[in-house]
């Protein structure tokens, strides 16, 4: 999600030094959005949490313009992420005294499905469990690839020991790993709507083909045509879901001096770790 | 102060804008940020956490939220908040109703005051609904109402004054009923 930094820097301009309550309308109206969405964007928090998050924050406006660093030539959304944080910190103090204050990849939460008949929520204790139980190196690689929101401080720094690089090139690939599997997720996403509403199609087709008995041989046939077509459409979307996602692969082999070598340690890395997640079940099993 | 307070925020914030390419900074001072950061774990933790949001919110979709649609009836003695994830318009119809139209699903919402501080809520469908319908006060583990209706108006009786979701279909829209008696 962007913001317009140069009409936002305007407003808080006018804000500080005339007219405040034109200022602040137009500030509003470039970032009631961000501000609703934050805490669901960064900590997937539900949409509950976003509309007391809002009004918490919209109270505090004037506070929070009044000390935007104008002069400083920064981006502002970059800022706003470091205030908001700051807010949803106090927020958090505020509504739920005496719970752990400091914000970190650990206070993720798993988003609650849209769906209203589905209770199921995903449980990553195993994999969690079986992560720590890895080799630094393979920790990392698995995070790298799979999990670059989970990448936390001491990753970073054993990213830069294993590879040799720097922590500002650990950090940019850590940032350009993010965006590239929210796209693969956009795409997955799309692929199964479309893949829906194919089904959705092709069942009522096939509904009418079987039960309506009063069909002629022309009429069935046309359906047979439509339901083949809609067969090989289909076919389609779910080959381009089976699709590994390139970018996320591209980025990731930044990290080794060639891809033979990525391809090598990712493998070995998901071995070890399928293999400690199967030992952490086993116990479980043997101790139920 | 940012972190451990060796570099200001501003220097810090431009080092984080810096990671996505854009050179806001000099190499100098970069080069003395990685050397602090990989001593420091108090900014190494601050600057990862803030390299994380500002990936996370680059690459997320909003949610597109219907903002600021409090009704208070003076007369009714009642606030009635309401948020959705849909363009919602509200209005106040005569005879103390707060009502709210959404388009997916095309429906009208009113919420009606009645006797004994209860609230009746009355969804008029465009066209017949055949998803579920579900309010829910948030944790409560069983719902208030769940209905599958197939027509095209729902009504839910006997809603006490609170804070609720109410799901039409994947649609969900957030509620919350204040009684000022």
């Amino acid at each position: 999600m962007r913001l317009r930094d140069d009409i936002i820097k305007r407003a808080i301009a006018d804000y500080m030094h005339g007219d405040q309550d034109g200022a602040l309308a137009v500030f509003r109206k470039e970032t009631d959005l961000y501000i609703y969405n934050f805490p669901r964007m960064a900590y997937r928090k539900t949409l509950d949490f976003c509309s007391d998050f809002y009004l918490y924050v919209t109270e505090r406006l004037d506070g929070i313009l009044r000390n935007y660093p104008l002069d400083a030539n920064i981006q502002f959304k970059t800022w706003f992420n470091y205030v908001l944080r700051n807010q949803m910190i106090s927020f958090i103090r505020y509504t739920c005294p005496g719970e752990p204050t400091e914000l970190t990849v650990e206070n993720i939460d798993d988003y609650p499905s849209p769906d209203i008949i589905s209770t199921d929520q995903a449980d990553y204790t195993e994999l969690r469990q079986g992560l720590a139980k890895l080799p630094p190196n393979d920790r990392v690689v698995i995070k790298f690839y799979y999990l670059p929101e989970m990448i936390d401080a001491d990753d970073i720094r054993e990213a830069c020991i294993l590879f040799g690089i720097t922590i500002s090139a650990a950090l940019s690939i850590q940032r350009s790993l993010i965006e590239a599997n929210y796209a693969d997720i956009r795409r997955i996403r799309d692929v199964s709507s479309k893949t829906a509403e194919l089904n959705a199609k092709l069942s009522a087709l096939k509904h009418r083909l079987y039960t309506v008995h009063t069909l002629d041989l022309g009429e069935k046939n046309s359906l047979l045509e439509k339901i083949a077509r809609l067969e090989v459409a289909r076919n389609k979307e779910i080959r381009r879901l089976e699709l590994p996602d390139r970018k996320v692969f591209q980025e990731f082999t930044v990290l080794f001096k060639n891809i033979r070598l990525a391809q090598y340690r990712l493998s070995n890395a998901k071995k070890r770790l399928r293999f400690e997640v199967l030992k952490i079940l086993r116990s479980k099993d043997e101790g139920a | 102060m940012f972190g451990c307070g060796k570099f200001d925020e501003t220097t810090m914030l431009s080092y984080i804008i810096n990671l996505s390419g854009n050179n806001t900074l000099d190499k100098d001072t970069a080069a003395k940020i990685d050397a602090h950061l990989m001593e420091c774990g108090e900014c190494l933790t601050l600057v990862t956490e803030l390299n994380r949001i500002e990936a996370a919110t680059g690459a997320a979709q909003p949610v597109h939220i219907a903002l600021g649609n409090t009704r208070h009836s003076a007369e009714a003695g009642y606030t009635v908040e309401f948020a959705a994830a849909v363009p919602v318009r509200g209005f106040t119809e005569p005879g103390l109703i707060t009502a709210y139209n959404i388009d997916t699903p095309a429906s009208e919402i009113k919420i009606i005051p009645t006797d004994g501080g209860v609230f009746r809520i009355q969804i008029e469908f465009r066209e017949a609904f055949d998803q579920y319908i579900e309010l829910r006060s948030p944790g409560a583990s069983a719902p208030e109402f769940l209905k599958k209706p197939d027509r095209s108006s729902v009504e839910i009786r006997a809603v006490k004054p609170g804070k609720y979701t109410l799901s039409l279909g994947k649609t969900v829209l957030h509620l919350e009923i204040r009684s000022d008696k």
